[in-house]
């Protein structure tokens, strides 16, 4: 069995505000030999200046999804972007099959950097000279 | 009458006891926000930084992508013994500072003293009107 799970990286990641909710699609297509109940954990951290991610900040695991061979499924999970220490972050995936009793990892996963980036917005305030008159 | 000062200033506003309206013009030059604009009044001073803080006040205003508005604020003048009054202006976001500035000499007002001397100049200018009617009344009878 073998699972390649692709993620596809803009040039230029998206940002969003905290506190926005976005979805994840993982597309994942089976090398498999025969069909396979399969779905995605996927983990969000922040980013890191250092090589390697930073804080995990949430887990989800996808919806499951008959794969036949050579199938491509979009994995999707929903998240609520959260403001961290750092404005990017990076997404690991990890595919699981069903071995007709429990969900098994299949040792297929992957880490992408800085897919999307959160950012609290910019303002920019100019405060004129105040003037005064009578009530 | 409006006040201009700061470089512009070619007179100050001059308040009589009662209440003002300050008003604080600001520009949003970021997205569309719920912000909370501050109002501080201070006694002026002659050192480089302002008196004692009399007033503080605080309105929620919304601004729109780009606009400007000009905020106003009811304020009752206090009468001390400084006449000049500076005015600090912040815009706050979520509770977070986002732009403050701060005015000195936004207007003036009477000091208690002037007050004080106001009131004995107009007695003494009252005082020979009132000697005159007594000798008027004195010729009549």
């Amino acid at each position: 069995m073998m699972m390649v799970p692709l993620v596809w990286i803009p040039l230029e990641a998206p940002v969003f505000l905290p506190g926005t909710r976005i979805r994840i699609w993982i597309p994942v297509t089976s090398r498999c030999t025969a069909g396979v109940r399969a779905r995605v954990k996927v983990i969000i951290y922040e980013g890191s200046v250092l090589p390697g991610h930073g804080t995990k900040l949430a887990e989800y695991h996808s919806a499951e999804a008959y794969m036949s061979p050579g199938d491509r499924v979009d994995f999707a999970v929903d998240h609520t972007t959260v403001k961290g220490t750092i404005d990017r972050r990076d997404v690991g995936a990890r595919v699981e099959y069903w071995d007709g009793s429990r969900w098994v990892d299949s040792g297929v996963s992957d880490e992408w950097d800085d897919v999307y980036y959160v950012r609290a917005p910019e303002y920019n305030f100019e405060i004129g000279q105040p003037y005064v008159r009578s009530a | 009458m409006i006040s201009s000062s700061g470089i512009q200033g070619l007179y100050l506003y001059s308040a009589a006891p009662g209440t003002v309206t300050i008003v604080a013009p600001i520009r949003n030059l970021g997205p569309a926000v719920d912000a909370t604009v501050k109002l501080y009044v201070y006694e002026g001073s002659w050192l480089p930084t302002h008196g004692k803080l009399l007033a503080e006040y605080s309105q929620d205003v919304h601004f729109d992508e780009g606009g400007r508005k000009e905020v106003e604020f009811t304020h009752a003048v206090v009468v001390t013994d400084e006449a000049r009054r500076d005015v600090g202006v912040e815009v706050l976001v979520a509770g977070e500072v986002q732009a403050s500035r701060e005015f000195d000499d936004v207007y003036t007002m009477p000091t208690r003293q002037g007050q004080a001397m106001g009131m004995l100049m107009q007695m003494l200018m009252i005082m020979p009107m009132f000697m005159m009617m007594g000798m008027l009344m004195e010729g009549v009878s």
